[in-house]
């Protein structure tokens, strides 16, 4: 698993409270709502890169959500 | 990613009224139940024609959030030049938006940011959205950048 991912899954974790985060974790499985994925997205968007918004509609998992992230050079 | 979580994920897309509205009719009942007004007074019809003749103007946009193929969530707006502001632009009012409740779980901003997106590219200037009191959304919309501008009041006869 990448540092990135790594990163990714401890924010997460911190973020939601959710216990077995993987990167195949669906978002649905967070057990959070749209403001508190939106609040998500802004602390990823904080601490690791930005989320381009046209790949918010496809961010479904984990994985989804490292893959969209894009970290400054 | 496995076939099974590939079928269970939300599409977003741009639809026509003749994509939509076979779909959408069999959820605009509940969705009335859900968020509407007024039961007693003003019964659910929706106008069809009117609808159409808005396409046809080019002043209706619909965005659908569909899984699996079935329609899950959808988003309308009415696209016109505000009389107000002749020369602003495009302006975009949210007619309605809704998520079938067992699809919500984080797709309702999903469904919220790809109308604006797509709103955005369609060369709107300004969109006017509004919730619910008993349906409150403004910690979302204002999350979201929205600013809070307006108290709107009804009253049926």
């Amino acid at each position: 698993m990448s540092d990135h991912m790594l990163t990714l899954i401890v924010l997460i974790k911190r973020e939601t409270g959710a216990r077995d985060v993987t990167p195949d974790t669906p978002i649905e499985d967070l057990g959070i709502d749209s403001l508190e994925f939106l609040s998500l997205l802004h602390v990823v968007e904080d601490e690791i890169g930005a989320v381009p918004e046209e790949q918010v509609k496809s961010i479904n998992t984990v994985r989804d959500l490292a893959n969209a992230v894009v970290i400054a050079a | 990613m496995p076939l099974s979580l590939q079928l269970e994920t939300p599409t977003f897309q741009v639809e026509t009224w003749a994509q939509y509205w076979p779909d959408a009719q069999h959820l605009w009942e509940r969705h009335w139940r859900d968020v509407g007004l007024d039961h007693d007074k003003i019964k659910l019809g929706i106008d069809r024609q009117t609808y159409e003749r808005l396409e046809a103007l080019g002043t209706l946009h619909i965005l659908t959030m569909r899984v699996a193929g079935n329609l899950a969530g959808y988003f309308l707006a009415f696209l016109w030049n505000n009389p107000h502001y002749k020369d602003a632009g495009l302006m975009a009012q949210t007619d309605v938006y809704w998520v079938v409740p067992e699809y919500r779980k984080g797709n309702g901003v999903k469904l919220l940011i790809e109308a604006e997106r797509t709103l955005r590219e369609r060369g709107i200037k300004k969109m006017y959205l509004s919730c619910k009191v008993h349906k409150d959304h403004s910690a979302l919309f204002e999350a979201m950048g929205w600013k809070k501008t307006d108290y709107v009041f009804t009253k049926a006869f």
